[in-house]
């Protein structure tokens, strides 16, 4: 069972009408809705890590990317490397037709941060509906 | 237990779906029409025929 705050491994998922292999996101939402007339059931957010300080600056110089240290997950396995999540992506997806696994999750107060960077951050959202 | 994203909070947020056209009609069948119809020669008359009893949808397709 996996919900909030839990980091998944998706093996395929397509991004902006591109085939994209396993990719790790964190569940922002795990509530059932509908958009554009489909059904979802997990909303989440990418999470990547970063490859060395220029790539750090580069990324974190994004109004809707927030930083996720290292410390503030447990996964297995662990990288040991920081990330940050593209806050300003929402993927929203139906359970049935991927295929995932859990590998850990975002401390719960870290979560609650991430949270309230998305609902209050000052950047357009983008909703991504590919994979429904 | 972490709470859920309000997603009621983004609503007057710019926002965009993105969907490649690609992927919106990936299951889309295109309907071969008759060559007449596509000369021109016959037009295609629609009709609901959807059971006001069973409640399946359905539609009747007629060249005249």
């Amino acid at each position: 069972m996996c919900k909030v705050g839990d980091i998944i491994l998706i093996d395929h998922y397509i991004d902006h009408g591109t085939a994209i292999g396993r990719h790790s996101f964190i569940v922002v939402s795990d509530k059932n809705g509908e958009i554009e007339g489909c059904s979802y059931d997990w909303v989440c957010n990418v999470l990547s890590s970063f490859k060395n300080k220029s790539q750090k600056a580069h990324k974190m110089s994004y109004p809707g990317n927030y930083e996720i240290k290292n410390i503030d997950t447990v996964t297995n396995p662990d990288d040991g490397k920081d990330g940050f999540v593209k806050a300003d992506q929402l993927y929203y997806f139906n359970k049935a037709k991927i295929q995932y696994r859990v590998i850990g999750y975002v401390r719960q107060e870290v979560m609650n941060e991430l949270l309230e960077f998305i609902e209050s951050g000052d950047f357009p959202i983008i909703d991504i509906t590919d994979n429904l | 237990m972490a709470r859920s994203l309000d997603l009621n909070k983004l609503k007057n947020r710019k926002s965009q779906v993105k969907m490649s056209t690609e992927e919106s009609l990936k299951d889309v069948t295109p309907f071969k029409w008759p060559k007449e119809v596509l000369d021109g020669a016959k037009r295609v008359e629609i009709t609901d025929i959807t059971s006001r009893d069973d409640g399946k949808a359905g539609v009747k397709i007629k060249y005249v």
